[in-house]
């Protein structure tokens, strides 16, 4: 009886309020039909991209941590003529493009340009290419700007008209100049000299690698400007902020916000201080966390430290204004082979294994402290994120791709610390 | 008496239907949200379609394909990657302009006129041969360190990846990437309509390994054509099929004198019962029609490509 009266009370009650939604007129908040602004801001798009008067600058992200690339393009109705920043500013590419209507407005790029397409082809030794798109939905559409958004990768990308007075050659040529003019150790201050911490980064680096002072580690792509750098997001480092950077004199300013970037010589750690135990903490091939404890033994003072517990070897790693670099190196003969250290790009599949020194990335960590050590790409190679070691046998003494033999073990996410 | 009997009945009656009513409560109550529900759409049919994105300019190349592909096979040939018709478990690019024109050349010359040619006429390809062509540029790279080069999809779509390598100079290129391809996937269609005899399986039914075929070194003592066809009986059927069409008599004579004794054996009581197959079904002379191609494959430089 009583679900009875339940039953019926709930019925009623459903009945109230279906007859409430044809009391009331559902109000217009868009002004057309939403298949309707879909076709206009089509239409749109492809008028703004074939409109001859315009070359449009792509700011492209392919994989978050490759940082950004600048494209040159001038669409006209059927084709796009292709420029990059990472190749010759006179060289040019075509391929076919369409505007359609799929999840959105998508322009997508679906005829092979070697340059369009740089960051997506796959090959065998890595089969995802580089996390780059193909596709971008459109955003948003106006003469100043539209709005993108890589289709798989989902980075946020944006295209602007060629400023006055370029043509697409000294364009490129321009941000190759400021991309020579940028890079190093910055100290970051805020706009009333509040030293907030610390960004590393090779010359001609793509992304922000930061310490600040309260611990926090930033790593933010960036995409050169005709004035400097724009970063991919905001940095926000205890409310002061800035993404649009302008390089004044040796400084990077924020042009929308209130942060510097100065390069001073900066002390980051004393040698002394970083010899002694440290807990060595990384993820192996199977994503298990492995926990060992290492000692970091003076080699070379104030030039070098050798790190032992790992086995019947030593890696060297050299030390310089305060900064640890690792490279590739021999580390012993064992079972008929020899064991080399390979630095590793886990995303790309991309080992390095030459001598170069240049090849060394180093770490980033609390410059305040000497309790933290994070391996991080130190950006020497272009297109490539090198944060991961390799242990790996090869036939010969010395490392190269004809004699590889195998793999040891493989370490993910590395970090050092002193907590035990 | 009568009078109070008429009125108990009348009143039971009255009773009964209240009963049957409240019974039917909440049957009522349910239909009549539902009326109320559908009582408030008020939206208006519009004129205009919803669907009026205008094609993509067409180019030369597009005019071509109305002209050989649209118009007398009415297959699509996509030769623009297209999001929605490819695989979502590989990184993918689109295919080169210059070199989907020469696929596009190549099919048409080598795998539709070659069967228009051993059927006498178009009805055939009208009939049977996927509607729809989709190039990719690159390989689909498997995790475990192969690619797919072709992929048949319910009949209905062939997809050839790896075109951006094409090389029209090298006819064994092009025979072991495209059309070997090509006609793999079509004898997979023919075979699906019409299936083969079932007694192909005990040829080398022991021998099936499914996803091992890569690891299969003995393929050819075991009678298979190649490691895939160790797969399963429909690639080994294929497989025949499209090694037999894009080889030449001696390229299989060398392949049963490796087989050895048993392994060639198999080999051709396999293509004997392909042979079968193909004139049964389809009344088409798989000897013929090789002829046709292995002459066709040396007219490519005609094509001006």
């Amino acid at each position: 009886m009583r679900n009875a009266k339940l039953k019926l009370a709930t019925l009623v009650l459903l009945s109230c309020m279906t007859l409430q939604s044809c009391l009331f007129e559902d109000k217009d908040v868009f002004g057309s039909s939403s298949n309707a602004r879909l076709e206009q801001l089509a239409e749109d798009t492809r008028s703004l991209l074939s409109d001859s008067e315009k070359v449009w600058v792509m700011q492209y992200f392919p994989a978050f941590k490759q940082g950004g690339y600048n494209y040159v393009l001038d669409f006209d109705e059927k084709s796009v003529s292709v420029a990059c920043e990472n190749t010759d500013s006179d060289y040019r590419e075509q391929c076919l493009y369409r505007v359609v209507i799929e999840d959105g407005v998508v322009i997508t790029m679906d005829s092979f340009s070697n340059l369009m397409h740089q960051f997506r082809n796959p090959n065998s030794s890595n089969v995802t290419g580089k996390g780059g798109d193909y596709e971008f939905i459109v955003c948003s559409a106006s003469e100043e700007m539209i709005e993108l958004r890589g289709k798989i990768s989902r980075n946020r990308m944006k295209m602007y008209p060629l400023p006055q007075g370029y043509t697409v050659t000294s364009f490129l040529d321009s941000l190759k100049s400021m991309r020579g003019a940028w890079g190093g150790d910055y100290t970051i201050y805020s706009t009333d000299n509040e030293r907030l911490g610390y960004s590393f980064g090779n010359k001609g680096g793509r992304s922000l690698e930061i310490s600040c002072r309260d611990g926090a580690h930033l790593s933010i792509p960036l995409v050169y400007t005709l004035d400097g750098v724009e970063l991919y997001h905001e940095l926000n480092i205890e409310g002061f902020h800035g993404s649009l950077f302008s390089i004044k004199g040796e400084d990077l300013v924020a042009m929308d916000g209130d942060l510097k970037f100065s390069k001073e010589a900066s002390s980051l750690m004393e040698y002394d201080k970083i010899l002694g135990t440290w807990n060595l903490e990384y993820r192996n091939i199977s994503k298990t966390l492995v926990h060992k404890t290492v000692e970091f033994v003076e080699l070379e003072r104030d030039k070098s430290i050798a790190v032992r517990g790992l086995g019947d070897y030593e890696i060297k790693m050299k030390f310089e204004n305060g900064k640890l670099y690792i490279s590739p190196q021999f580390l012993c003969e064992e079972y008929g082979a020899y064991l080399w250290l390979v630095l590793y790009d886990v995303r790309t599949g991309m080992a390095f294994f030459g001598d170069s020194e240049a090849r060394g990335y180093y770490r980033v960590d609390n410059v305040t402290s000497t309790e933290y050590i994070n391996i991080r790409d130190c950006g020497s190679v272009d297109g490539y994120s090198i944060g991961d070691l390799l242990l790996y046998y090869f036939s010969t003494p010395e490392a190269s791709a004809s004699n590889m033999k195998g793999i040891h073990s493989i370490m993910f996410d590395v970090e050092l610390n002193r907590k035990y | 008496m009568r009078y109070r009997f008429r009125l108990i009945s009348y009143l039971q009656g009255l009773k009964q239907i209240q009963d049957r009513a409240m019974k039917l409560r909440f049957k009522i109550l349910a239909i009549l949200s539902v009326l109320c529900i559908l009582s408030c759409n008020k939206d208006a049919i519009e004129d205009a379609s919803v669907i009026s994105e205008p094609p993509a300019p067409a180019n030369e190349f597009d005019e071509w394909l109305l002209e050989n592909y649209v118009g007398p096979y009415n297959i699509d040939f996509k030769y623009r990657l297209e999001d929605k018709e490819s695989s979502m478990n590989y990184t993918l690019v689109p295919a080169d302009f210059k070199k989907s024109q020469q696929i596009a050349r190549i099919v048409k010359h080598l795998c539709l006129e070659a069967y228009d040619e051993a059927t006498g006429s178009r009805d055939f390809m009208c009939k049977y041969f996927p509607k729809m062509f989709h190039l990719v540029g690159s390989p689909a790279f498997n995790s475990n360190g192969t690619i797919v080069l072709g992929t048949a999809e319910g009949g209905l779509k062939i997809t050839l990846y790896m075109v951006n390598y094409v090389d029209v100079s090298d006819i064994d290129m092009l025979n072991t990437f495209y059309f070997k391809t090509i006609h793999h996937e079509f004898a997979h269609i023919l075979h699906q309509t019409i299936p083969f005899q079932t007694d192909y399986q005990d040829l080398s039914g022991k021998w099936y390994v499914q996803d091992s075929w890569l690891y299969n070194g003995n393929y050819l003592s075991q009678g298979f054509i190649s490691s895939y066809s160790s797969k399963d009986v429909n690639e080994d059927f294929v497989e025949i099929i499209s090694s037999y069409l894009t080889n030449d008599q001696k390229w299989w004579d060398a392949q049963c004198m490796a087989a050895g004794a048993e392994g060639g054996l198999i080999l051709n009581r396999k293509l004997a019962m392909c042979k079968q197959y193909m004139k049964d079904s389809w009344s088409i002379d798989l000897e013929r029609l090789r002829s046709i191609i292995q002459r066709r494959s040396a007219e490519l430089e005609m094509l001006g490509l």
